[in-house]
């Protein structure tokens, strides 16, 4: 089977297995108390209910150590059992009865299969023409909707996916460290690093113990699935809240195909990361937190119903869902909740609507936060790159930091001081004229001292948004989107003060407010304002909430001009099915379209393919993988790994009087021929293992630099003639298990019970003990 | 009363039981021609065995590129032997050198290996020259190691033999573990377990402690508890410190074997030295015999010898014990572990024993051996008080009062008459023998011809009191030669000396062993003595070579007439894709025996390490 093939298969197989978390459980568990909803109400509740009951299942079977696949698969079942059985009133006692008596009759003679077959069939036959009518229902009579979803999920697979059958490696760096915290929760130590938003580690974690997919094929492909429901929940979000039928679908497309964005908005969709991860719930949760208030009106009228507690509860939900996944997410969640507070304010502070929305702020604290107070009460530290996250909101240093200055001597320190008070002084000389100021500055003289200031803040802008967000192929384009959030406030605010549906005014005013916010964090820096985020990833969030914010423009504008009468939902469909049509013509004609991600990878594909055929092939735990750093986290729960660095210091200075031993029968050697630029080119970026690298000394300490740039160029060197000698010590017992241009491995094959002493004399061992490390 | 329909039926069915008893038993004997020695009229092959070219050191060398041995010591050692003896059986050609100076000397191309005796060699004078030896690329066999204090004494010794460092002069240890994939039959602990396994050990247990250094691959370790852990409390890996016995160190050219103990000097050193020759190269195809006799000596007796004393232990004649129990117990024994008897009958054991031998069993016995495929031969063992000639002559009027005598096509012979053979075939009732048995000697070859009509197979092992040693040594011939002459003798049975002589001890003992020890080479075929001659002629008339193109192996075969040959196929991490010009079966991981119709056979072979394939 080859590598594509097996890729594929774990993709399909982390679809169904999330899909069936995500969406079939809870349609199973509650799918008929919502079956009156509209079913991308349904299908956004399903997403964030499963998701968050996988990931705090995760949370207490961590907290109290008894998570293991048993334990996981029983609270997931029986929980979903006993919520049918009491939401759907099933009178489970005697359904067993019924079907023990029935075992018992055909057990003992007194009834026949035959008999029983007769009872079921006419059953079966009307559940299946049930469904069969609700497929013509659904699909059948909306299958313009169907054909668009099913293109937008091809496009999706094609524009996400297409690089994880040509590169099989991680491609973030950090996926490694993450490998690591997820392969701790299986031995049930959660924040095995200290205390961070364990929620993408608890999901990823769950559908390896409970489906068995491996933590490395997850972690290969699994961004394919973030997006894929990032995307879901963008477009279920604009087609609850868009009046018109087609437009949700211009937002879907304009952020996974049209080259609108600059691909660092959309890049990190290449590895799955915890952040990409969390932006999944920032719109159910404003979709939610919407739903609420207009559900509370209707309370308010008289049609009383559970509504607005199904909503609260949606909402904290996926709000708790974004704290317990990325800090980053919850400032972009939170800001969209501020601007809405400011949208909806009107309603907001009326006493009904504030206990309650004040009542589950709490509770979505309390759910979110509870796990990481429970670490820290246990003494767990704060991780160090959430305290560094901390330290650029706060403004204050990390620990690390002040330790690493406790270690300075008084002298440096001295020095230090002064060289950090002159550039202070430069530095706040600098921060006096920022760009917001220079622009003022600039627009005043040409626009007067009145309407100059405003015109500069637009100005910057367009300036960072052009070189963050959008790209510059046509700058009149980020005019419209600026125009486009004044129309939003213009246009929400109208909607407000007219007798129309004024929920939907306040939508538009909210999501106004989110952009001109979350553009301004992003231009923090020029506007001389405290940083929330640095611009890349502000970035991020202003692409993410730009697809939701212009599709809403353009259904305001429609449904401002066309949205009169009593044919305004035909006479809007009509419209927006036709501008949905142009505009795709538009972008198909002048080729606005991106290309599919194709990020370079963090290990060779021959190292993921070898290590994934090991897997599969080999006992476990009955080989070790000798290689440099990566595989260390990949083989968890199948072998072992022995670094390489520890590898080839074992025989330095004592070649084979060194005792360098691997305890398996198998051991595999992955030598990179042509060593990866693993984070960092060099000078010699792409050049071979050689003669010459295999010469130069062995680099020094033990951090990831010494696989990275020359260093990994040197190691892999050294192991490459490694193995060249000792093949030839060994012909037998060692051999090539998979060679590529780039790429070899090397399997060999020794007794366990008397291992082979890898330390040998390979020409390359350095021979001057002088130059022992200390 | 009965009615006279009822006994009418009643006689019909008892007739017919009576008929159907009686056309079994009738079946039986018609059919059953036990007079006829039906492996006598095997076809054997004319007899032209292979010539093997044994050289000294003063000769010229004739070998060109060819492939040849080197020996490095005494000829006429059992290590000698036993190097002589492997080299003619894997049809190697031989160098023979007195000294490592001599060889040296000697401007020769490079062999395929180099066996040296260490008492021939002065280390303190001749280390270099083995240095040299493993720097131009020879592969080394050293049979023994010299004197622990003499490899203390010399680091460079020491550094070519692999030894880290000695961890002890001497130690004793509790048992000795042999790894897989180093003679066939797999991996051994030869440790006792129980108390009554401690009669099993008798493998040297006393040897210097010599921990190997990287670069080395160790086959077989001594094994300890207390002691050890005791010493090596603090080390990481323990395994890697058990003594080692057998290891092989290989530097960038060359390697060496090194052999802690003295097991080259018997039968056992012929399969290591295989198993040595496996290791040093790729593949290995060697010619092997595939026959596995079932030899049971003085059996039957046509005398009721000890009568008074089998009547008291058994309650019954011999004559009845013999046919009724121990015929028996061997038919199912026989069943149960797929044996083909070859039986050596005598009409007496002990000639100073009044009893004489009864003609009424003869036939009796031999219609029960034809109906389980058994042989029969000649069984030439006697009792002390009686020469071969001697007891031939009185066996003579028995046999010549024997109406259409089976004729008998092999024999069993005590090792101390082996020279009066010659006289012996010259006796009517011999004249017909083309194959003799006898125990074995490490002097005399396991195969060969003892004239020129008659082969000797020497026995290899006994069912009775299996030692660790001969387990090793059963192993060992398996590995050389697939095959096994086993040997299941009576003649305690007929006159014990003690409780264990008696046929249920022995029985048990024997049926035990076969069951554990010999069932790891059921796929070699299971021959009477004859059948196995024939092969035994054929795989010493034939010459092979074989050759190696990538992954396809060619074998050529010559000087099999025609003959069926069975061929060895030792891989390394390999197995058979395709075929031709030969059939093949699985013996183990990595080891197939090939049955080869045709003088030419190609082996595809499959890496199985390589996912690239």
């Amino acid at each position: 089977m080859s590598m594509t093939v097996i890729t594929v298969l774990q993709i399909t197989g982390i679809y169904c297995a999330y899909l069936l978390i995500t969406v079939f459980l809870p349609h199973f568990a509650f799918g008929k108390t919502v079956r009156f909803k509209n079913r991308y109400e349904r299908f956004l509740f399903y997403v964030i209910s499963g998701n968050f009951y996988m990931i705090n299942l995760v949370y207490l079977l961590e907290l109290v150590h008894i998570s293991y696949r048993l334990t996981l698969i029983l609270f997931t079942v029986v929980p979903a059992i006993i919520i049918k059985v009491r939401l759907e009133r099933i009178p489970l006692g005697k359904y067993i009865l019924d079907i023990w008596d029935t075992l018992r009759k055909l057990t003992g003679g007194q009834l026949k299969v035959k008999n029983v077959s007769d009872q079921i069939e006419p059953l079966l036959a009307q559940r299946r023409k049930k469904f069969f009518a609700k497929i013509k229902k659904v699909y059948l009579n909306n299958i313009v909707d169907v054909l668009l979803t099913l293109t937008l999920l091809l496009c999706i697979l094609y524009f996400f996916g297409s690089h994880l059958l040509k590169t099989y490696g991680y491609k973030a760096s950090d996926l490694i460290v993450h490998n690591y915290w997820i392969n701790s929760l299986s031995e049930n130590r959660l924040f095995c690093a200290g205390i961070y938003p364990f929620g993408f580690h608890n999901t990823v974690y769950y559908i390896h113990k409970v489906f068995g997919i491996d933590t490395v094929a997850l972690l290969r492909t699994f961004s394919l699935h973030t997006v894929t429901f990032n995307i879901l929940m963008l477009f279920c979000a604009l087609k609850l809240l868009c009046k018109s039928r087609y437009i949700p679908y211009i937002g879907a497309f304009m952020y996974s195909v049209v080259d609108c964005f600059l691909s660092h908005t959309y890049g990190r969709y290449n590895a799955p990361l915890p952040q990409e991860y969390g932006i999944m719930f920032i719109f159910p949760a404003i979709y939610c937190g919407f739903a609420y208030f207009r559900a509370q009106r209707r309370e308010k009228r008289g049609l009383y119903s559970k509504d607005c507690y199904r909503y609260l509860a949606g909402f904290a939900m996926s709000f708790s869902l974004c704290i317990t996944t990325h800090f980053y997410g919850v400032m972009a969640a939170g800001i969209f909740a501020f601007s809405m507070a400011t949208g909806f304010a009107v309603w907001l502070f009326r006493k009904t609507y504030f206990k309650r929305v004040m009542c589950t702020i709490f509770i979505t604290m309390g759910i979110a936060l509870t796990p990481m107070f429970l670490a820290a009460a246990e003494g767990i530290e704060i991780e160090g790159s959430l305290r560094w996250g901390l330290s650029i909101i706060f403004g204050v240093k990390g620990d690390d930091e002040a330790d690493k200055e406790n270690t300075e001597t008084e002298e440096q320190t001295e020095i230090v001081e002064e060289v950090t008070e002159e550039v202070e002084e430069v530095e706040e000389e600098v921060d006096r004229t920022t760009r917001l100021q220079r622009f003022i500055e600039t627009y005043s003289e040409k626009y007067g001292s009145i309407a100059g200031p405003p015109v500069a803040y637009v100005e910057l802008l367009k300036a960072d948004l052009s070189s963050n967000v959008f790209k510059e192929k046509d700058q009149s384009q980020i005019y419209v989107v600026l125009i486009g959030y004044g129309t939003l406030l213009v246009l929400g605010v109208v909607i407000m003060l007219g007798k129309r549906d004024k929920m939907y005014g306040a939508v538009l005013l909210s999501t106004g407010i989110h952009m001109v916010v979350i553009t301004t964090v992003l231009c923090a820096g020029d506007i001389g304002i405290p940083m929330l985020m640095d611009p890349a990833r502000a970035s991020i969030y202003v692409a993410y909430s730009a697809a939701f914010a212009i599709p809403m423009f353009v259904d305001a504008v429609m449904y401002f001009i066309l949205g009169w009468g009593t044919k305004k939902k035909y006479v809007l469909s009509i419209a927006s099915f036709a501008l949905l049509a142009f505009w795709g013509g538009m972008v198909i004609r002048t080729n606005y379209i991106r290309k599919p991600l194709s990020p370079g990878g963090m290990e060779t594909n021959g190292a993921v393919e070898c290590l994934t055929r090991i897997s599969m092939e080999e006992e476990d735990y009955s080989w070790t993988i000798c290689s440099a750093n990566d595989e260390g986290r990949m083989v968890y729960d199948h072998g072992f790994h022995y670094e390489l660095i520890d590898f080839l210091r074992g025989m330095e200075y004592v070649a084979d009087k060194g005792r360098v031993r691997m305890p398996t029968k198998y051991v595999y050697i992955f030598v990179e021929k042509i060593p990866i630029d693993y984070f960092a080119t060099y000078w010699g970026s792409g050049q071979s293992v050689s003669k010459f690298g295999a010469k130069r000394d062995l680099p020094l300490g033990r951090s990831l630099g010494l696989y990275t740039k020359a260093n990994r160029w040197i190691c892999m060197s050294r192991l490459y003639y490694w193995a060249q000698a000792f093949m030839e010590l060994y012909p037998n017992e060692m051999s090539v298990y998979y060679e590529t241009d780039n790429f070899v491995c090397y399997k060999i094959i020794q007794n366990p019970y008397r291992l082979f002493n890898f330390a040998i004399d390979y020409e390359y061992n350095s021979t001057n003990p002088m130059d022992v490390e200390p | 009363m009965i009615s006279r329909r009822n006994y009418f039926i009643i006689l019909i069915v008892m007739g017919i039981i009576f008929v159907l008893f009686q056309f079994s038993q009738f079946a039986r004997s018609a059919g059953n021609d036990f007079n006829v020695n039906k492996f006598i009229e095997l076809e054997l092959p004319e007899k032209r065995p292979w010539q093997q070219v044994s050289l000294t050191v003063d000769d010229d060398l004739p070998w060109g590129d060819k492939e040849y041995t080197v020996f490095v010591g005494d000829k006429g050692s059992n290590i000698g032997s036993i190097v002589t003896q492997w080299t003619y059986y894997t049809k190697r050609d031989i160098l023979i050198a007195d000294s490592l100076t001599d060889f040296a000397k000697k401007e020769h191309a490079l062999p395929e290996f180099v066996i040296i005796d260490s008492t021939c060699v002065d280390f303190d004078t001749e280390t270099q020259i083995l240095t040299d030896m493993l720097n131009t690329g020879n592969s080394v066999i050293l049979c023994n190691l010299p004197d622990v204090s003499v490899i203390q004494n010399n680091l460079e010794l020491k550094s070519v033999l692999g030894i880290d460092f000695i961890k002890e002069e001497s130690v004793t240890v509790e048992g000795i573990k042999l790894f897989a994939g180093f003679l066939l039959g797999g991996e051994e602990i030869y440790e006792p377990q129980k108390k009554e396994e401690e009669k099993r050990q008798d493998l040297e247990l006393t040897m210097p402690w010599y921990i190997p250094t990287g670069g080395t691959k160790t086959y077989m370790v001594g094994v300890m508890d207390e002691y050890f852990d005791s010493v090596i409390e603090d080390y990481e890996f323990k395994n890697d410190y058990f003594p080692a016995i057998i290891w092989r160190k290989s530097t960038p050219n060359g390697q060496i074997f090194c052999v802690n103990g003295d097991y080259m000097s018997t039968t056992t050193g012929l399969g290591i030295l295989s198993a040595m020759s496996y290791e040093l190269s790729s593949y290995q195809l060697y010619p092997v015999v595939n026959a596995q006799n079932t030899l049971v000596i003085d059996f039957p007796l046509m005398a009721d010898e000890n009568d008074e004393r089998f009547n008291e232990i058994y309650s019954r004649s011999f004559n009845e014990f013999q046919t009724n129990v121990i015929w028996a117990s061997l038919m199912a024994l026989g069943e149960q572990n797929d044996l083909q008897f070859t039986c050596f009958m005598s009409p007496k054991y002990n000639y100073s024993d009044p009893a004489q031998p009864s003609y009424d069993e003869y036939n009796t016995l031999l219609q029960l051996f034809n109906e389980k495929d058994a042989e029969v031969g000649l069984s030439l063992e006697h009792a002390d008080g009686i020469t071969l000639l001697e007891k031939l002559k009185v066996d003579k009027d028995y046999y010549d009062g024997i109406e259409n005598r089976y004729q008998n096509s092999s024999a069993f012979m005590d090792l101390a008459d082996i020279d009066e053979l010659d006289e012996a075939v010259k006796v009517a009732y011999v004249r017909n023998v083309r194959t003799i048995a006898c125990d074995a000697d490490v002097q005399l070859p396991i195969l060969s011809y003892l004239t020129d009509d008659i082969t000797l197979q020497s026995l290899t092992s006994n069912t009775r009191y299996f030692t660790y040693s001969k387990d090793l040594m059963l192993k060992s011939i398996e590995t050389v030669l697939g095959y096994d002459n086993a040997k299941l003798n009576m003649s305690p049975v007929i006159w014990p000396e003690s409780v264990d002589d008696q046929w249920e001890n022995i029985y048990i003992d024997m049926a035990s062993s076969l069951a554990t020890y010999w069932r790891r080479f059921k796929v070699f075929d299971n021959t009477t003595l004859t059948e196995s001659d024939q092969r035994v002629r054929t795989f010493l008339n034939i010459d092979s070579s074989s050759s190696i193109d990538g992954d396809v192996i060619t074998l050529n075969v010559s000087g099999a007439d025609g003959n069926t040959t069975w061929f060895m196929l030792r891989t390394h991490n390999a197995k058979i894709d395709e075929i031709e010009g030969a059939t093949y079966k699985k013996v183990e991981t990595d080891a197939y025996l090939l049955t080869v119709n045709s003088e030419t056979v190609t082996i595809r072979l499959k890496n199985t390490q390589n996912i690239n394939n």
